[in-house]
């Protein structure tokens, strides 16, 4: 046992009030600094302009260039397909009108129709879909993997970025759009998916073409795509500009 | 004269107050994480009530176990239950829950990934600190520890007696053990189950013990209730222990009581001054003394 201290110190009655009080300024002071710079960094420290400090953008970006350099080349937990159950539908709280006939989904100068996607290897994967608020879901996945997408329709040499949209559906005028880092959607484990538990994809879950990333949280699982392009540079992201991560990766 | 010994190397006293602030905002922006949907505070207690209402036709909560509008995040965000009468402004229902507490989330998710460093270095230096000092003795549990605590729980529970210091010679008393060493096993928890649910594919390994991903989302929730539950105790008990014992965590030093052996008297005190002096009286021209053997060796 180690004891406290051999020799307890004597020290006079004003000694150890003089000894006290100057921990005791320290700690005041050192209170009184954190509270300061705490209300500076509330009230000064530079908004990025999504609603959230510029400090912790780039607290963001260094967690990302931590989490791809140290733990790459990994899968997302897969599940048996009887647990799959209907996911939430947070689709802005509404769900668009679409006409599935006329749809099409815009590449560079291509329109491709859901028969062209329908010539690739068709994938079903049961994974977790897992919602920035919190919930998540297992739910099974049947489409296309990106990566025999990309296969066939390939990125240019710099392309670092995949841009996916979806255009506004009748029920609101705004867009969707994600962008997705090129290594997350080359992941055997993302899918351009036309269906949903056994079924064709409803029109609440993002008919007729979504992306299932469960390497991503579901803010990145962008519904009804329209849009499709490669990117050398980061592209807009819808809640990356409302003040989440960019990389939003799981 | 006061007898004073040092009780917290600075170390420790740093660790501590720097993980107090820290702790405190990771909760608050947990906070914000949680509320951004509300489905988990129903679940856990199954008390049917929602912490903040979603819009769904529910039935109205009783007055108090509805949360004041003053502690909620944000001033200009009311706190609305079903069954509460709405203005004719008030948002869709869908929209509410967004509005109320969603509009935080992408704040908190900052904070707290931001924290979560300070809070885990603080943490394993802290526990390096502990190993490497020493100090880890102090707080360990030893084998009598249950049972002198439940003894020590007991007597602490006579809320109108003074708590009892720590026996001679010991830094804390064995609940003071078991807590401390405790909330070293919460952090760590705090720790393996936040890494687990951060990053539940490339950590999904992580999550297995505590179930899967929501097991430990609820895990990560269980521990912080501890901690908040822990920090009341601890307050409440560093209060009943009083100003000396409190002192020390900021200045290092606690006054220790007499001891009872008995003074000394003045000529035995007068006998015992000249010999601290004694090595001052060597005459100028001795040799100079040598401790380090290697000062002569080349001579």
């Amino acid at each position: 046992m180690m004891p406290l201290n051999q020799q307890p110190t004597e020290l006079t009655q004003q000694e150890l009030k003089r000894l006290s009080r100057r921990s005791f300024l320290w700690a005041g002071a050192g209170v009184a600094g954190s509270l300061s710079l705490l209300s500076l960094f509330n009230h000064k420290a530079k908004d990025d302009g999504t609603g959230i400090k510029q400090l912790f953008r780039t607290t963001h970006r260094s967690n990302e260039a931590i989490v791809t350099t140290l733990l790459s080349g990994y899968r997302a937990p897969e599940f048996p397909a009887a647990r799959a159950i209907e996911p939430r539908n947070n689709y802005h709280g509404a769900t668009p009108e679409i006409d599935t006939e006329a749809w099409r989904l815009n590449f560079g100068d291509l329109q491709l129709t859901l028969a062209d996607l329908k010539t690739l290897p068709e994938v079903s994967l049961t994974t977790e879909l897992k919602c920035v608020e919190g919930w998540s879901a297992i739910v099974t996945w049947t489409g296309c993997r990106f990566a025999d997408f990309a296969k066939k329709y390939p990125p240019m040499p710099d392309s670092k970025y995949v841009y996916l949209r979806s255009e506004p559906a009748g029920f609101e005028d705004t867009w969707y759009y994600v962008g997705l880092d090129i290594e997350s959607m080359l992941h055997p484990q993302t899918l351009l998916a036309w269906g949903m538990n056994g079924q064709p994809l409803s029109t609440e879950h993002g008919a007729p073409l979504r992306l299932a990333i469960p390497t991503k949280y579901g803010i990145k699982n962008i519904k009804l795509i329209t849009h499709l392009s490669y990117e050398a540079e980061r592209p807009a992201d819808f809640w990356a500009e409302r003040g989440y991560d960019f990389y939003a990766g799981l | 004269m006061a007898h004073i010994q040092k009780k917290h190397p600075l170390a420790i006293r740093w660790f501590h107050w720097v993980n107090f602030p820290v702790l405190a905002l990771m909760i608050w922006s947990g906070t914000l994480i949680l509320w951004a949907n509300d489905v988990y505070a129903t679940d856990l207690w199954q008390t049917g009530y929602r912490v903040l209402h979603s819009g769904k036709d529910d039935e109205a909560p009783p007055r108090w176990l509805r949360v004041p509008d003053r502690i909620v995040l944000r001033p200009d965000v009311r706190v609305v239950y079903s069954g509460d009468t709405l203005p004719d402004n008030y948002p869709e229902p869908e929209k509410r829950t967004e509005i109320l507490t969603g509009s935080r989330l992408a704040e908190g998710m900052a904070w707290h990934f931001a924290l979560a460093w300070f809070f885990t270095l603080n943490g394993l230096a802290y526990v390096l600190f502990l190993v490497a000092s020493g100090q880890w003795r102090h707080l360990a549990p030893q084998k009598n520890s249950l049972v002198e605590a439940v003894k020590v729980a007991v007597k602490d529970l006579t809320f109108w007696r003074r708590i009892e210091a720590a026996p001679a010679g010991e830094k804390y008393n064995h609940a003071q053990r078991l807590a401390y060493s405790g909330v070293v096993v919460l952090g760590i928890l705090m720790l393996i189950t936040g890494l687990a649910i951060s990053k539940p594919a490339q950590l999904a390994w992580l999550a297995v013990p505590f179930g899967g991903y929501q097991g430990a989302r609820l895990w990560h929730f269980i521990v912080t209730c501890l901690f908040v539950a822990f920090f009341f105790v601890h307050v409440g008990q560093v209060i009943r222990a009083g100003w000396n014992n409190f002192r020390a965590i900021i200045t290092g030093w606690e006054q220790i009581a007499e001891t009872p052996e008995p003074q000394k008297t003045l000529i035995e005190v007068l006998e015992d001054e000249p010999l601290e002096d004694e090595p001052k009286e060597e005459p100028d021209d001795a040799p100079e003394p040598t401790t380090d053997g290697t000062d002569t060796a080349g001579a």
